[in-house]
């Protein structure tokens, strides 16, 4: 009896083996990508099948427009939390607040800008057929609205309310409408 | 457990013919004892010992064996394929300063 319970136990143990082995062998390339110093840029390497030399490229572009993206974002959080606070001290749309509008409208596009222009700089490194479904991707992604009252998600206009712009249907009241 | 003489006029009173045979005596002590060794722990052991026959343990093993590449595999896909998913989004989100702030705010209303 004492033999048959080892037997058992050395069992469920391979077994346990097996499929740590298994899972292991199966992530092997996500647990790489994400040890690496830029983990979202490994997706970008495996999604557009990108050489070392592209590579070295986008990563490049990709760290100077993060210094970029950090001022655009601290100049952006200033004027968002401006746009608040004088709406939420304004109770009717004064000249104030459509000027905190306007401001914030306007960092929005500077941001918007500098996303393009970064996306153009990374397709040009890029094969003809990979930069185009890079752009489109990134085009669907930021660019496209996301969730507008009459705006499906094929990007397309309808007459008839969608249900993703009632408030309880998403967890974002911010919708990209600039 | 009751013995012949108890048992013989009890079952004569219940109408039943018994063989006067000796061996058919000891041949049903034989087959109560029997079923008195197939108690649910007899059960449990004997279908343990059998799990190490030959016969039943080679399958067994080779449906465990298979059932563990299968949900392994199914698992590590589902998890690679999340990765990929969750990276995809970092990538746009990095690349955007309007997502960032957006997920700050997100996450402040939340909190």
């Amino acid at each position: 009896m004492a033999k048959n319970l080892v037997i058992v136990i050395l069992s469920l143990a391979l077994l346990a083996c097996l499929y740590g082995g298994i899972y292991g062998w199966i992530t092997a390339d996500t647990a790489q990508a994400m040890q690496s110093d830029h983990p979202e840029l490994e997706w970008l390497r495996r999604e557009y099948q990108l050489s070392e030399t592209q590579f070295s490229e986008i990563r490049e572009k990709h760290e100077a427009h993060d210094i970029v993206c950090q001022e655009l974002c601290r100049d952006l959080v200033t004027v968002q939390k401006e746009l608040e606070s004088v709406i939420t001290t304004n109770p009717t749309a004064s000249q104030e607040v459509r000027k905190a509008l306007a401001a914030w409208t306007k960092q929005r596009n500077r941001c918007r800008e500098a996303t393009l222009t970064h996306m153009y700089e990374v397709s040009s490194v890029m094969e003809e057929d990979s930069a185009a479904r890079y752009r489109e991707s990134i085009f669907r992604y930021l660019i496209i609205p996301g969730k507008m009252p009459h705006i499906g998600q094929n990007g397309e206009f309808q007459e008839k309310l969608i249900e993703h712009a009632a408030p309880d249907s998403s967890g974002s009241m911010n919708p990209d409408d600039d | 457990m009751m013995k012949d003489e108890e048992q013989i006029p009890e079952l004569k009173e219940w109408g039943l013919h018994l063989p006067d045979d000796p061996h058919f005596h000891s041949s049903v002590w034989r087959e109560i004892a029997m079923r008195d060794a197939t108690s649910p722990a007899n059960r449990v052991r004997e279908f343990f010992e059998r799990l190490f026959t030959p016969g039943f343990a080679i399958p067994a093993a080779s449906a465990a064996i298979l059932a563990v590449m299968l949900s392994a595999s199914l698992h590590g896909l589902r998890s690679r394929e999340k990765t990929w998913e969750s990276l995809s989004l970092s990538y746009n989100s990095a690349i955007d300063p309007i997502s960032h702030t957006e997920a700050i705010s997100f996450s402040r209303s939340k909190h």
